[in-house]
């Protein structure tokens, strides 16, 4: 293994370590704070790879943009869409029978 | 390495493999919009149905995916130290860390395949069939169903990606060459970080019980 190598090794290094970290807490009664836990471990996993192993660190701007493009169009329709789900009451439709109304895929 | 062929609408080789990660790039993008939808269902299932969401989770096997995780973390590393090498015109150590990274590709879609064989032992897959074990009401069993339906949804499109990503890795042993090697493992990163935000949201979520 030779000396340029060594940041590659390292970022695997820490992957498992955030990888423990995640695991652990989620066994921990810690209320919301598991899901914020093991979401910011995911985004700082997610940012590790893309920055060290998909070298984004040392990419051209282009390249940059484009990764960056994507994620804000993804974060940009979140939004739009969580405008309708949030604010949308689900009305029960006024001819369905009560025991059809909780909905089921598939059959009994 | 053979010799890279130089394009006629390229400058030079500079050009011409930043222009190709430039499209890998605008072509990831769109996968992440791709994998998208998945998401934002999940987003509304935890909305609507929090407490079946943490109940259809804890039927997940959070060891085999921990395990999972950590396989596929270390196919990456073996991936980039692959680059690593094929930048450095070292053939033989590329190719065995390509074998090494679809081999850890491989290991990682019969571990997920185990899985799937023990949910549908459960009868945790959605549709007719789908009777989990502590499912009490029927608006729960709804939500626990619709968990699955994007648990099953999610892995598959991602196993789908992944034996992609090996198809790739073997056909590019036969000829390394260091641009290609770049390019698919960008795709290979890529598909590694769908599987990091998909570890906690189905193996994690409540696992502790709230």
């Amino acid at each position: 293994m030779d000396r340029t190598a060594r940041p590659l090794l390292l970022t695997w290094i820490a992957l498992m370590v955030l990888l423990a970290v995640t695991a652990a807490c989620a066994l921990l009664r810690l209320g919301w704070l598991n899901t914020a836990i093991s979401l910011a471990v995911a985004l700082a996993k997610a940012l590790l790879v893309a920055f060290v192993f998909m070298r984004l660190q040392r990419a051209p701007a282009l390249l940059r943009l484009a990764a960056v493009a994507g994620t804000v169009t993804l974060v940009l329709l979140f939004g739009l869409a969580l405008t309708d789900y949030t604010t949308r009451t689900e009305l029960r439709a006024p001819w369905q029978q009560p025991a059809t109304v909780a909905p089921r895929l598939g059959s009994r | 390495m053979n010799a890279p062929v130089l394009e006629p609408q390229f400058r030079d080789h500079a050009q011409q493999d930043f222009a190709r990660s430039f499209g890998m790039w605008v072509f990831l993008s769109s996968e992440l919009l791709f994998f998208g939808p998945l998401l934002f269902g999940y987003l509304y299932l935890r909305m609507q149905h929090p407490e079946a969401t943490g109940m259809a989770s804890r039927h997940t096997d959070m060891l085999l995916g921990t395990v999972n995780t950590a396989v596929l973390l270390t196919s990456s590393l073996c991936m980039a130290l692959a680059g690593h090498a094929a930048e450095g015109q070292d053939r033989r150590r590329t190719v065995r860390l390509l074998a090494l990274t679809a081999a850890l590709g491989v290991a990682f879609l019969a571990i997920k395949g185990y899985e799937w064989h023990q949910e549908f032992d459960e009868h945790l897959f959605p549709g007719a069939g789908f009777h989990p074990s502590d499912g009490r009401d029927a608006g729960t069993v709804y939500g626990m169903e619709l968990f699955f339906l994007l648990y099953f949804a999610a892995t598959g499109l991602h196993a789908l990606h992944l034996s992609i990503g090996v198809s790739a890795c073997l056909w590019l042993i036969r000829g390394p060459r260091s641009e290609a090697v770049e390019l698919v493992g960008l795709y290979w990163h890529f598909v590694d970080v769908v599987w990091i935000v998909l570890y906690p949201l189905l193996y994690l979520t409540l696992r502790s019980g709230g």
